[in-house]
């Protein structure tokens, strides 16, 4: 169980589950089915943000750390961010429900279930039972930035900090 | 009365469908998905109305029941429906998949399909 540092090669054999984004028009319905994603194998070909919340839709999460990521996208896309990959210790189904309340409404930003909590786990990274509030920035399979919040409130892995870390 | 529709329930059963017949219209549904049980009837109908043996046949894919299936042609959205001439995807109206309930869009494809169908059993 180590925590990832800068410096670090992603580990291999990491995936998650999720629903894709699918362009649902407002007359139409689907109902999504979560499929696997993977993260070893798509973070060794991308600059991406992993960024880990306890929950969705609970306060901090909604109100405080995902709002930022989701106004700053065009800046991350200007400093080479491919995708902002945000993860959580609930199922692919709250996920993908919790995109689409935030009106994320493309590829951008993806909303990913961390399966049993096993990546959060392997960290170290856990609170109580959920995923710990963290940031990492992967770029083409190289760990970046690896930063877990200390305390409650949202510091070393808001949108600023990661963009700071961004040059 | 049987309905028209076909329902493999593996990859071998669709790929046999879609061996005996030009043109396989398939709607990939979840038992637990409301939108697929509005689809259905509709489905069903049309069905009815544009199958040309040999030429066009209609298909329903439980995701759930037919996993290999599924997972072959990648389907993370219920209702998907996908057309395939002689085994492989095509557009049909520019859309290789429609995504969602969308009866107009649906009604549309088959009745493209079975157009293009009765021109074939014709030349056959």
């Amino acid at each position: 169980m180590t925590a990832l540092q800068k410096g670090d090669n992603f580990p291999s054999g990491v995936t998650f589950d999720y629903i894709p984004h699918t362009n649902d028009k407002t007359s139409i319905n689907t109902c999504g089915v979560p499929i696997k994603y993977d993260a070893s194998k798509e973070f060794a070909s991308k600059k991406i943000i992993l960024v880990a919340v306890p929950g969705a839709f609970t306060g901090t999460c909604s109100e405080k750390h995902l709002p930022g990521y989701i106004t700053n996208l065009t800046r991350f896309k200007e400093k080479g961010v491919d995708q902002i990959a945000v993860i959580a210790y609930n199922d692919a189904y709250v996920m993908s429900a919790w995109g689409k309340a935030q009106g994320v409404q493309n590829d951008d930003i993806i909303f990913l279930s961390d399966t049993n909590v096993s990546f959060s786990k392997n960290l170290g990274w856990l609170k109580g039972e959920r995923t710990a509030r963290y940031a990492l920035i992967v770029d083409h399979g190289k760990v970046v930035y690896a930063e877990k919040e200390p305390a409650r409130e949202v510091t070393v892995s808001s949108a600023d900090a990661v963009l700071a870390e961004l040059a | 009365m049987a309905d028209k529709v076909h329902h493999p329930s593996s990859l071998p059963e669709l790929q046999a469908l879609m061996s005996s017949t030009t043109y396989v219209a398939v709607d990939f549904f979840a038992d637990w998905c409301p939108p697929c049980k509005q689809i259905a009837p509709i489905w069903t109908k049309l069905a009815e109305q544009h199958t040309v043996p040999g030429q066009l046949a209609f298909a329903k894919v439980n995701v759930d029941h037919a996993q290999d299936v599924a997972r072959a042609y990648r389907v993370t959205a219920m209702p998907t429906f996908m057309f395939f001439k002689e085994g492989k995807q095509v557009a049909v109206h520019g859309q290789a998949m429609i995504q969602g309930a969308d009866p107009r869009a649906i009604m549309a494809a088959a009745e493209k399909l079975n157009g293009l169908a009765k021109k074939r059993a014709a030349e056959a």
